[in-house]
């Protein structure tokens, strides 16, 4: 039975929120409660904080690069069952994953010389 | 039985993390909950024995669809006050047409008769089979995936470096330091692309 192997992941997911409950759980019984507004501002080394809102906005750069890495993302899931077969079938394969590869590689390529790489 | 209850258990989590992402007031913990939603789907994709699917779901969807949606999130400004209106004028319209639409699956739900098939057990080595039938079948679309993805990453690339070169005027607005000599210069190179 397949199911029966994510056993394991269910534990994993049990014994991580377990974990974090009973740190929490434990701090909230063990620690002294003396609130004091010095407690609530946010954590910056040192000063204090720069600006009051941790709400910013980002700069647009960062969308491209999460594009980047979606794309390539889908790349990695359709290689998946390619290597799973490229011991029967390995000269379609390879050539199947070096064109996939260099199609997208001269993506990357438009990026890189469009500057898009670039952090100014 | 087992069985039954881990789908019922995933199932009922699913709905609760979609109503939580459209009830929540705060966009940044909707996405979070979306995230916790496909993970339940994911997991009703392995109580399927449909593995890959549920690994693609969390690569994909977990790993860089909710990713993408929590950026655009904090590349907008001011999107996360808790304070908006959550409901827009088409409120009352909303319900009712999703109720008609419920209604009409339902109907259809209801009416069908639904037989059981008789399927062969999911072969073990379904990774292998989808690896052999992209590599046979499925060479093709296999290509003009790659052409897509390409088009999809150019594309990306093109709006990027345009908003580049073009300030936002809302931005330059909101600032108020530039005055209006700054945003009139941006209105003209606008025009002057076009």
């Amino acid at each position: 039975m397949l199911q029966q192997e994510y056993l394991y992941v269910l534990i994993f997911i049990l014994g991580g929120s377990a974990m974090v409950l009973v740190a929490m759980l434990a701090s909230w019984a063990l620690r002294p409660s003396k609130p004091s507004k010095a407690k609530l501002t946010p954590y910056e080394c040192g000063e204090l904080p720069a600006q009051a809102d941790s709400y910013f906005q980002f700069n647009i750069r960062y969308y491209l690069f999460a594009l980047l890495f979606v794309v390539f993302d889908v790349e990695v899931v359709f290689f998946i069952p390619l290597v799973k077969v490229f011991n029967s079938i390995p000269v379609v394969a390879f050539i199947e994953i070096t064109f996939f590869t260099v199609v997208l590689a001269f993506g990357l390529v438009y990026a890189w010389k469009k500057g898009a790489l670039e952090w100014e | 039985m087992a069985h039954a209850l881990m789908f019922y258990l995933f199932a009922a989590l699913a709905i609760a993390a979609s109503l939580a992402v459209i009830l929540h007031r705060n966009i940044f913990k909707s996405a979070t909950f979306l995230a916790g939603m496909l993970f339940c789907l994911a997991a009703l994709f392995v109580l399927l024995d449909a593995e890959f699917i549920a690994v693609v779901q969390v690569l994909i969807y977990i790993g860089a669809i909710t990713i993408l949606i929590v950026f655009a999130i904090m590349l907008t400004t001011k999107i996360n006050d808790e304070h908006k209106e959550q409901f827009n004028s088409q409120k009352f319209l909303a319900p009712i047409l999703a109720l008609g639409l419920l209604g009409l699956i339902l109907t259809i739900v209801v009416k069908i008769q639904w037989t059981t098939a008789e399927i062969s057990p999911v072969p073990s080595d379904i990774l292998g089979l989808i690896g052999t039938a992209l590599l046979s079948d499925f060479i093709f679309p296999f290509d003009v995936v790659s052409i897509l993805l390409l088009v999809a990453l150019i594309g990306a690339t093109y709006i990027a470096k345009q908003e580049d070169r073009k300030p936002l005027v809302t931005e330059v607005d909101e600032t108020g330091e530039h005055g209006d000599g700054k945003v009139k210069h941006a209105l003209h190179a606008e025009e002057v692309e076009h």
